[in-house]
């Protein structure tokens, strides 16, 4: 491999394989998710002809390793995976932010799953809405009507509407 | 793109919120999966060394085969019996008892010819030395030159003269004469 990318595919790396863990947690543990994006990284190095645009191919091996993986049940279940999130956060934020990350990490697994997707690879991810609707193998109106919707509902559960004292109810 | 309705404010303000939360640092780092991947490379390029490798032999062998069953003599190794000659080729001398070659008054090399007599007595000479080595070989008996045929002392004459019979000088005078005239 030549020196020059190495280095690119060494900044892809640092830039991305974060967020890419994130990414496969939805399915996975975060020991098999790990596993899973370090395999589309070396499958990344491997390609006899690289990809023209490196990060959304990336997302896509890294979801298609990561269904592979939950389908052939080689990696423990959805719920366990769930507990071992709630056991290690999967975001990170500093004390000063508004949103607690932990809270945000939990309300980010309780939303359904193809909103959380769409979610986990508009804001961690920074793909285009046309890049999501390609990796989710859905319509650019649907990954937007998804992304609406688990916005709402993330709202919801981070800011409970407060009861309004002069309110009947 | 279709045309989408821009998200509202409240909807930015918690996009940019969760924006400034990062992901969790992973455990994996990038020196580890570098190595894996050119651990991976490797043997992917070992695998297709040795594919190559059986491939070529494979090939190889299927073509020996191939010019091997092909070949006018592969009925032999085939285990098929070899084509026999018309007729009964053995040599008279193989089957016989061997027995002493009789011994000649001339050399030896006198027998042979081109005869198929002598052929067959120099086969059965050979398959003797071959067997027996080279005592089988007759002994060879100089005998003695007959008298009348040698050169002796008492059968010198001296050139007879002219006009004497056996004398040819005269013919040869007239020979050389001819010559000079012509």
């Amino acid at each position: 491999m030549e020196p020059n990318r190495i280095s690119e595919l060494g900044g892809w790396f640092e830039q991305e394989a974060d967020a890419l863990v994130l990414y496969a947690r939805q399915w996975l543990d975060p020991h098999a998710a790990e596993d899973v994006v370090q395999d589309a990284f070396i499958d990344l190095m491997n390609c006899r002809r690289q990809p023209d645009h490196p990060k959304p191919w990336l997302y896509q091996a890294v979801r298609f390793r990561a269904l592979k993986s939950l389908r052939t049940g080689q990696r423990r279940s959805r719920r366990e995976a769930l507990a071992a999130g709630e056991a290690e956060p999967c975001l990170e934020g500093t004390a000063a932010q508004a949103l607690d990350a932990r809270e945000a990490g939990l309300a980010l697994a309780g939303l359904d799953p193809g909103e959380r997707e769409v979610i986990t690879l508009r804001i961690w991810g920074g793909l285009k809405l046309e890049e999501i609707a390609a990796i989710t193998e859905t319509s650019v109106a649907t990954v937007f009507r998804r992304y609406r919707d688990g916005l709402a509902e993330l709202r919801n559960l981070l800011e409970p509407p407060t009861s309004c004292p002069t309110c009947p109810h | 793109m279709p045309d989408l309705p821009p998200l509202t404010a409240l909807e930015r303000e918690l996009e940019a919120r969760l924006g400034g939360l990062s992901p969790a640092r992973r455990r994996i780092n990038r020196d580890e999966t570098m190595f894996r991947a050119g651990q991976a490379a490797g043997q992917r390029a070992a695998r297709r060394w040795r594919t190559a490798t059986f491939t070529t032999l494979t090939s190889m062998g299927t073509l020996v085969l191939g010019l091997v069953s092909l070949a006018p003599w592969a009925g032999i190794h085939r285990g098929n019996p070899a084509p026999q000659l018309a007729g009964d080729t053995t040599l008279p001398a193989l089957r016989r008892p061997l027995a002493p070659v009789p011994t000649g008054s001339g050399p030896a090399t006198s027998r042979l010819g081109s005869s198929p007599v002598a052929t067959t007595e120099y086969l059965r000479l050979r398959e003797q030395v071959i067997r027996l080595g080279v005592e089988a070989l007759p002994a060879v008996r100089w005998a003695p030159l007959p008298e009348t045929t040698g050169l002796t002392a008492g059968s010198w004459r001296p050139r007879p003269s002219a006009g004497e019979p056996g004398d040819h000088s005269s013919w040869q005078d007239n020979q050389n004469n001819k010559t000079k005239q012509s």
